[in-house]
């Protein structure tokens, strides 16, 4: 059966989250584009059995998330490794400003427990409802909210921050920052 | 090196401000970059009063913290859409696009 146009569009523009939530995962991003290119593979496979009118990212999301739940433990090693390499690769690299923040950032994100930290990323970044990552991640309501606010508290600690200043400047000064650092 | 202060000031700036032509590093250093920097320290918690600051280190010894503060909540969900969207930002790779139009077009003579 011929994909609808607006089938095709939806899933097309669904692309670029679907990637970063799949780097969120993976940890890495030429895994993270298998991970995508699979998925859509799957997904396009089994377009029939998407209902029109619901939520195409969800249901790709699901696809993605199912899918790297059932991979991800035979291919860890290896992905360590190379992480590892690149990880060295990257230190050479001259320092550009902020990026020591925001790599302290990503490192207390990939710290978390991978539940909480697919959680915190479909709520907070993804944006997706708790009722919708309850759907992706296939658990309660409930159990999606607790794992948010672990995430958020762990996060926290991981970053020893106790109030907002602690983050630097306020968006206004970085804004200043910004346009002064061009 | 760095200043402290200097650092911890450009978190976001440089995640917007490097958009353009720093986005596939990024996303790759956000994937790949890991475990450097550990001995960091953070700012002491100069500004607060005794209290405040005994009630910080009560809350540290517990196992189970207090609920965060709104502000701090809208700050980990800054950076982490910052992060987030720096990835999206880097739009639609042809090779996925090459994709859902091939198996489109595929599908499509199948079809007829």
């Amino acid at each position: 059966m011929a994909m609808d146009e607006s089938v095709r569009k939806a899933v097309l523009s669904a692309v670029p989250s679907l990637r970063a939530f799949a780097i969120s995962l993976c940890g890495n991003v030429d895994r993270a584009d298998d991970l995508v290119q699979e998925t859509l593979l799957r997904a396009l496979a089994n377009i029939d059995s998407f209902q029109p009118g619901t939520n195409m990212s969800a249901w790709l999301f699901t696809i993605l998330r199912n899918h790297f739940r059932s991979e991800y433990r035979k291919r860890r090693r290896e992905v360590e490794d190379s992480d590892g390499h690149h990880a060295e690769s990257l230190k050479s690299q001259p320092d550009q400003y902020g990026h020591v923040e925001f790599r302290e950032f990503r490192e207390a994100l990939a710290q978390l427990p991978s539940d909480q930290r697919e959680a915190l990323i479909l709520v907070g970044a993804s944006g997706f409802s708790y009722e919708e990552a309850a759907g992706i991640c296939g658990c309660a309501v409930g159990t999606i909210k607790s794992r948010v606010n672990r995430a958020r508290t762990r996060l926290a600690e991981l970053l020893h921050v106790n109030s907002a200043e602690d983050f630097g400047p306020d968006e206004t000064t970085r804004a200043v920052l910004a346009s002064g650092g061009e | 090196m760095v200043s402290k202060k200097f650092r911890s000031g450009g978190t976001i700036c440089a995640v917007r401000g490097f958009d353009t032509n720093q986005g596939g590093n990024r996303a790759r250093a956000w994937g790949r970059d890991c475990g450097v920097d550990a001995m960091n320290e953070r700012k002491p918690v100069g500004q607060q009063n005794q209290m405040e600051a005994a009630a910080t280190r009560n809350k540290k010894s517990n196992s189970k913290p207090a609920k965060l503060g709104r502000d701090v909540q809208a700050r980990l969900g800054q950076q982490l859409r910052a992060m987030y969207d720096d990835v999206v930002n880097q739009g639609v790779p042809d090779r996925f696009s090459e994709l859902i139009n091939r198996l489109n077009s595929d599908e499509k003579k199948d079809g007829h």
